[in-house]
């Protein structure tokens, strides 16, 4: 198959399938981000979106970010993983501009040591928000811990190819190779799919 | 409700490289358009992280509500069209009025042939 057609590329998967609860439909992400924003002022829009490798910490994020853009905030995005893990050179400057009007949105909190996550709280106190991502509670209050299971990656699955595949495991046996991690799990539907024709 | 439209030169669907692709683009919109662009881009598909690549952009000057333009974009010589199990490239023009949210996009092949260039895997 070529990758084009695959119904699990990295952007169809993004384009069609956004966070959700676990509990709810898969494309009840709208709901779920309005859902959230009482609680995220009431934490004075400094939280943590808590959970596991490829739990939807990252979706839940962007899927954020435009919400509180069209309440008239700010958005700064930052982004770390293991093979970026220092805050971009332009971090000071940007932070010196930040003021009550700006939502800073770091995804990947974990990243940070606990000297540099420090450092970037400092910077980062005039922002009107500061919310993150993180493998594990504690760096802000939890907003929300996002959890998956066999039936949401079984209801993304047959969003994403509706005629399945005979050759493919089922959401159960993916769920409990990749631990949870649907990200993996749909990287390994895949090659499943790459490779069938 | 926006309309937005782009009609290639005789419906061609594929180019060479350095050959030109033309045509011509209407629109109609129900907000004064601050700005109307036509983008040349190439992005991929598959696997891993979409790359996007934009060769050229042209924008139209004193955009009405309903208006129509004619273009011509002359054509880089690579990358070409391809597509294999782990990535594909597509070539692809869009047009975009803005303030709004829709988008028009026209897709392409670019290479020698006139052909997409399908990558096999090795004993396939």
């Amino acid at each position: 198959m070529k990758a084009r057609d695959n119904p699990f590329g990295a952007t169809r998967v993004l384009s069609a399938i956004r966070y959700a609860d676990p509990a709810g439909a898969v494309d009840a992400s709208v709901a779920g981000v309005l859902a959230l924003l009482p609680r995220l002022a009431a934490l004075g829009h400094r939280a943590a979106i808590v959970g596991p490798h490829g739990s939807g910490k990252t979706t839940l994020l962007e899927d954020l970010e435009p919400v509180l853009a069209q309440r008239g905030f700010r958005i700064t995005h930052v982004r770390l993983d293991t093979e970026d893990r220092r805050l971009p050179r332009d971090w000071r400057l940007t932070a010196g501009r930040l003021d009550a009007g700006d939502i800073v949105c770091l995804d990947g909190a974990e990243q940070l040591g606990p000297i540099a996550w420090r450092w970037f709280r400092w910077r980062a106190r005039r922002a009107g928000g500061v919310i993150v991502t993180a493998h594990r509670s504690g760096r802000l209050p939890t907003l929300i811990a996002c959890t998956t299971n066999a039936g949401l990656l079984d209801r993304i699955v047959r969003r994403l190819a509706p005629d399945g595949l005979a050759a493919a495991p089922t959401a159960a046996e993916l769920f409990a190779r990749h631990r949870g991690n649907v990200r993996n799990a749909l990287r390994e539907l895949y090659d499943v799919y790459a490779a069938s024709c | 409700m926006s309309d937005l439209r782009i009609e290639l030169t005789d419906g061609r669907t594929s180019f060479r490289p350095g050959e030109s692709i033309s045509g011509r683009v209407t629109w109609r919109v129900e907000i004064e358009p601050g700005s109307v662009e036509l983008r040349l881009f190439w992005y991929t598909s598959g696997k891993g992280t979409q790359d996007v690549g934009v060769v050229q952009t042209m924008t139209f000057a004193s955009p009405r509500l309903q208006d129509q333009r004619d273009f011509t974009l002359p054509l880089p010589r690579e990358p070409f069209s391809f597509s294999g199990a782990l990535i594909s490239l597509a070539w692809a023009i869009e047009l975009i009025v803005e303030p709004g949210t829709v988008v028009e996009r026209c897709e392409f092949v670019l290479s020698s042939t006139g052909q997409e260039v399908v990558l096999r895997r090795e004993g396939a």
